[in-house]
């Protein structure tokens, strides 16, 4: 069963009472002396996703030019008006007229056709632009990306729903159109996940290819790969076409393990920030209300970030119609997608005012967090790009057309925020994707849809 | 301009005749179609137009598969292309419908079932029933996804991306250190030693003096995570009491104080650390005094040990917690020739054991513990492809091959059971005898009886109704229901179809009565939640009983609080959502998505607030667009409407009308409330065997089902009837059949089509 527990026990639990030696050092940094550091931080990339839409006139201020009113929604972003761009008319074009959901997630950092099959022949339309920065730059530190969320997959075919597979509403990143690549939901096992192969070093000083380094036990998980790998190999050269694909799939997941153990046996090149991060350890389970594990999922982003753990990451801060009861906040009863198809109602639709506006709230505590890190002479915040929205405009309605977007932080002084940026409307989403993996350091002519760079960033 | 409006009612296009395709079906797909796929044209590669006769659909399956599917996700025809949305859903039906219909015309076919990894349900078992060990799976693996017919058995959809890798590793790691017990490590280090190091000490004390703020240093391996203790033991200090810092890996953990002592003499004191397995630093620091050291001792500091867990110790290894074998190497081999089979499911050659022992001489080498080298060896076992994957080996002959006697019997347990098989499956298999149908219809028998086929029940209900995220991402808990809907009547609320699904297995029903039967399976909760306080009667102690319902209003699937519930909107039914959960998943017609153009039902109703729900579905099915679908689906829902937003029973609307479950099915037929509407979806009980018998094939195969199949469906069906729907035939029948006693290594998988991926324009997007 999963365990509940509290904000207060987090803070007061193993961390404090039981250090963790191995863990303590990984969040110091590992010690200098042994890793060759970076002159500067690096940048990185943060998507974070909500499903079930905003309220579309609560969102879009009146006007058009750079300066703007805060709306309802946007008003618990005011105190960091600067940090910030507001980005109007983009849109997934392949995602209209189909199913008011499920397609539109994959289809939010990839612009892809997403099919409408049982599974079997799964197919998202493209790979997600966090997955193509990753697969690129992703070898420079112990984790190609970290992919967090709160709702655990959905299974089954949504038969209720037009027939599309429900997993697609669950998936934010993808590896390649087949391949979606599993979230982590549970705050230990997501921040164990950082520091898994990240132990102490083998013993400093030795050559990682002498007898004693290979005979050690740090090596006994590279050479249990070894054999199985061997396995997959021989079955691989028995087995048709058809079979390859899983087995394939074992084969590299093997292989890219192994290279992330050895990786993590190698000093690398990576940004050390000095201080200690506050975040203990969690404990095992799910954190007993929805605000806490949020914020503690966010977190642990920071924490990947600041320990240059990663430099890309996504965040569903819900799948696809999630439905968290959101009765914890005042006035409000009922589950969010439920709540969002308000029919113009004003009691429902206050009421969905209101979890909306609680999520602007997290990521404006978010981002204050980010600007509060400092990394030498600018913050966390600064060295970021932050995309933060939904794959629909209306939760009410399902609306596709000009996306509720926002992208914070200055990508290290490529980006200029504190305006709105109108791109023409219907301007591909995708365009925004490519400019940003083009500050990623991934130089692509072009990604998904898009139709060219979105300008106007900096 | 709107097609000739084809004349048969969707709901009959079963019979889909030959000769409704020259007159009906080719002129609506010539007029929609023909400006593209015109052909005349030789540019034009998607020739269906070509066909003249529903001959020409029969013989050329997967473009005509292509065509229905196309049409019904409403990828063709593109843009502004109108076609009329009955037109739309006629056609689809009736291509797939010929295609069904004529599914036996083909010749023979088994289909290719791909190595399928263990999903977490199936690990978990797994694990159970190779150590008797039971774990939590959720708290180690992410829920896997579903596809093919809907489950988490479909092979194509259970990835292995590195990340699940990393979790197999841990989790054997887990399994492993909760079977076999290593003795607690032990290491002390005399002062000497400790980095710098200096010679043995020539006095007769084992001491050695270190200046103030030195840091002296030693390493360790040590073999498991957890709590270790720390112990530093020198001199007491005569004069001026002193602190040492201890290190571990750089890292303080903790300051130790000697109090003064005039009378001098040893003593020790202790730091706590977490370990994780591996060489790790321990460094002690001196202050602003001189230490006389004696020694630094690292312990691994004893876990609470149950019962059952020296039971697991000497099931797996032989040897009680602490013995020693006398050839330790030995030993390992038999422990390893014992388990490798049984995790492989299969016979294992001598040559595939010593691969693993080479992992427990690794370990030896270093002179590390029997136990840790053996665990070592078998954590390469658990995270092998030949137990994480249900591996078959393929018959390079072309065509269709029987599979192998133990690949059977993994087929049959995992279908059944969600398990390995177990030791008679596994005598049969050595025996060849699973490919005997006599024998294969008395396992299925066996198995069903045993109480592991609940696993069956529960995997294959849930999924297909839908009703296993009841009280998750369905139906979610609310805090204002939580009088009556708590986490335990959700559970309740989800073990209903299950329980009634197995009961038919076990006794032997129609599965008719998954429509029909007017029974059910109640806990005292669920009485509560029914409201049907001193309406039935439970028999004795807790837990579910079987009882009949006191009326016939919810008889069959239909009356389920979890099937009616999960179809609801946030308090208020959906006549729209239950109606199309019923044409898709109780008889497999799906329905499309709503096309882009139409106004919303949202929008409806806001412009007319004092709609009834009813009156609100009838004004939408005014737009042509809209009827196609929503004259099928809604009357369907409609019917249902005495059942409130949580499949509670009510006779008044929230306003206090009195509710209208009347309705008229576009065929004519004409019903008023769930009885009557049972009893017409029974005249279609047709449509309804066959998506349950796809179902039940698809969960079996673990793969998606492909034309081909369409002829195993259609004899499963026909025995079905014969045997008079009975639910053990059809799983025995299943058993039995072609494609799951078979693997057909060049079988053609149908494709999937979207709209050829345009390149991309180079343009800028913002002005």
């Amino acid at each position: 069963m999963v365990r509940q527990f509290s904000r207060r026990t987090i803070l007061r639990g193993i961390g404090a009472a039981v250090s963790t030696p191995w863990m303590e050092a990984s969040l110091l940094g590992a010690p200098k002396a042994a890793v060759d550091g970076l002159s500067e931080p690096p940048l990185r990339m943060a998507c974070l996703f909500i499903p079930n839409g905003v309220r579309p006139d609560f969102w879009t201020p009146p006007g058009d030019g750079e300066a703007y009113e805060f709306t309802t929604h946007l008003k618990p972003l005011e105190p960091l008006k600067n940090d910030f761009l507001l980005l109007e008319n983009l849109w997934n074009k392949n995602t209209v007229g189909r199913n008011g959901h499920w397609p539109k997630v994959p289809a939010w950092l990839s612009g892809g056709f997403v099919e409408r099959t049982t599974g079997g022949d799964l197919d998202a339309g493209g790979r997600t632009v966090d997955q193509a920065v990753a697969q690129r730059i992703g070898h420079e530190t112990p984790l190609m990306s970290l992919e967090l969320g709160i709702d655990a997959p959905r299974t089954g075919i949504d038969t209720a729903g037009g027939g599309f597979p429900r997993a697609l509403g669950s998936f934010l990143s993808w590896a390649d159109p087949k391949t979606p690549v599993p979230k982590e939901i549970v705050p230990q096992l997501a921040f164990d996940r950082l520091f898994r192969n990240r132990r102490a070093p083998v013993v400093s000083g030795l050559d990682p290819k002498s007898p004693e380094v290979l005979g050690s036990l740090q090596r006994d998980e590279t050479s249990v790969l070894d054999l199985v790998r061997e396995q997959a190999r021989a079955l691989r050269a028995k087995g048709s076409k058809t079979d390859q694909a899983r087995l394939d799939e074992y084969f590299e997941s093997v292989r890219s393990v192994e290279r992330r153990l050895e990786a993590s046996m190698k000093p690398q090149k990576r940004w050390i920030n000095e201080g200690k991060f506050p975040l203990d350890r969690p404990v095992a389970g799910t954190p007993a209300t929805h605000k806490e594990h949020l914020q503690l999922m966010l977190d642990i982003m920071l924490l990947a970030f600041w320990t240059d753990s990663t430099r890309v990451a996504t965040m569903m801060m819900g799948d696809a119609q999630s439905s968290q009861d959101y009765g914890f906040l005042e006035g409000v009863k009922g589950n969010w997608h439920g709540i969002s198809h308000h029919r113009d109602i004003p009691e429902g639709r206050g009421q969905y005012e209101k979890i909306v506006n609680w999520q602007m709230e997290q990521f404006a505590a978010f981002l204050t967090k980010m600007k509060s890190l400092k990394e030498g002479e600018r913050s966390l915040l600064d060295n970021s790009m932050v995309l933060f929205g939904s794959s629909l405009k209306c939760g009410n309605r399902h609306l596709e057309e000009n996306l509720p977007l926002i992208l914070a932080g200055r990508g290290k002084g490529t980006l200029r925020p504190g305006r709105r940026v109108r791109a023409e409307a219907k301007t591909p989403f995708c365009n925004l994707h490519l400019a940003m993996m083009h500050r990623m350091g991934v130089k692509e002519e072009s990604f998904g849809d898009s139709t060219g760079v979105l300008g106007g960033l900096a | 301009m709107v097609a000739i409006r084809i004349g048969f009612v969707l709901s009959l296009a079963a019979l889909a005749h030959a000769d409704d395709f020259t007159e009906k079906i080719r002129p609506v797909l010539a007029e929609n179609c023909a400006k593209c796929h015109n052909p005349a044209n030789p540019r034009n590669r998607l020739n269906f137009l070509k066909a003249n006769a529903a001959t020409d659909v029969e013989t050329q399956r997967s473009l005509w598969r292509n065509v229905a599917t196309q049409l019904r996700n409403r990828t063709m025809p593109p843009g502004e292309a109108k076609m009329a949305e009955a037109d739309r859903m006629d056609v689809a039906n009736w291509i797939e419908t010929r295609l069904r219909n004529t599914g036996c015309t083909s010749s023979e076919y088994a289909g290719f079932v791909a190595s399928r990894r263990l999903n977490r349900r199936e690990w978990k078992n797994t694990i159970r029933d190779l150590f008797g060990l039971d774990v939590i799976a959720p708290d180690l693996f992410p829920a896997d996804e579903s596809g093919g017919a809907g489950f988490d058995t479909n092979g194509e959809t259970l990835y292995v991306p590195p990340m699940m890798l990393e979790r197999y590793l841990e989790a054997a790691t887990t399994v492993l250190d909760r079977i076999v017990v290593t003795p607690p490590f032990n290491k002390v280090v005399l002062s000497h030693e400790l980095n710098p190091m200096t010679a043995p000490p020539k006095g007769i004390k084992p001491s050695r003096f270190v200046d103030p703020e030195v840091e002296l240093t030693t390493n360790v391996s040590v073999l498991a995570e957890g709590p270790y203790t720390i112990r530093v033991s020198v001199e007491r200090p005569k004069l001026t009491p002193f602190t040492l810092k201890v290190k571990v890996d750089g890292a303080e953990v903790g300051t130790l104080s000697y109090a003064r002592d005039s009378g001098g003499g040893a003593t020790a004191r202790l730091a706590t650390a977490t370990l994780s397995r591996g060489a790790h630093t321990i460094s002690v620091v001196t202050g602003t005094e001189r230490v006389e050291f004696y020694s630094v001792t690292v312990d691994q500091r004893p876990t609470p040990m149950a019962a059952e867990k020296r039971a697991l110790h000497f099931q797996l290894l032989g040897l009680e917690v602490g013995q020693s074998p006398v050839d330790p190497r030995a030993a390992a081999r038999r422990v390893l020739r014992q388990v490798l089979p049984k995790a492989f499911r299969r016979p294992v050659e001598d040559a595939e054991v010593e691969q693993f022992l080479g992992l427990y001489d690794r370990g030896a080498k270093r002179g590390d513990p029997f136990e840790e080298n053996v665990k070592l060896a078998l954590k390469a076992v658990l995270v092998s492809p030949r137990f994480l994957f249900k591996v078959e080996e393929p018959d390079s002959r072309p065509g269709i091959q029987r599979i192998g006697q133990y690949e059977m019997a993994s087929r049959l347990s995992y279908f059944l059971w969600s398990t390995m098989p177990d030791a008679e499956l596994l005598q049969l298999a050595g025996a060849g005898k699973l490919q005997d149908p006599a024998v294969l219809a008395a396992q299925v028998g066996r198995m069903i009886d045993d109480p592991r086929s609940r696993v069956f029940a529960n995997g294959f209900m849930g999924q297909w109704l839908g009703t296993q995220e009841v009280g998750g991402r369905s139906m979610p808990l609310l805090t204002e229901l939580q009088h009556f809907y708590t986490p335990e009547a959700a559970a309740d609320l989800r073990e209903q179809p299950e329980l009634m699904y197995h009961y038919l297995l076990t006794a032997n029903r129609s599965l008719l009565e998954l429509l029909t039967g007017n029974y059910t399976f109640l806990t005292e909760r669920l009485v509560k939640y029914y409201e049907l306080e001193g309406k039935v009667k439970l028999g004795p102690g807790p837990g579910f009983h079987k009882v009949d319902w006191p009326d016939t209003k919810r008889a069959g699937v239909l009356g389920l609080a979890s099937v009616l519930g999960m179809t609801s909107h946030y308090k208020e039914a959906s006549p729209v959502l239950r109606g199309a959960w019923v044409l898709e998943t109780l008889l497999g017609t799906p329905v499309p998505p709503p096309p882009a153009d139409v106004p919303p039902l949202d929008a409806v109703k806001a412009s007319n607030k004092k709609l009834t729900m009813r009156e609100m579905l009838a004004k939408h099915r005014e737009n042509v667009s809209c009827a196609a679908c929503h004259n099928l689906m809604d009357p369907i829902g409609l019917g249902l409407e005495n059942f409130d937003w949580m499949g509670r029973w009510r006779d008044t609307e929230a306003d206090g009308r009195p509710v209208d479950a009347s309705g008229a099915l576009p065929s004519g037929e004409k019903f008023d409330g769930p009885e009557e509407l049972r009893g017409i979806l029974l005249q279609r009980k047709e449509e309804f065997l066959r998506q349950l018998v796809g179902k039940t094939l698809g969960y079996a195969l673990g793969r998606g089902l492909q034309d081909g199949d369409q002829c195993t469906i259609q004899r499963l069906m026909d025995n079905l009837a014969k045997d008079g729907y009975s639910a053990r035939t059809l799983i025995r029948d299943i058993v039995v059949s072609t494609p799951f006693r078979n693997s057909q290594s060049d079988a053609v998988v149908s494709e999937s089509h979207g709209p050829a991926k345009k390149a991309p324009r180079r343009l800028l997007g913002t002005k």
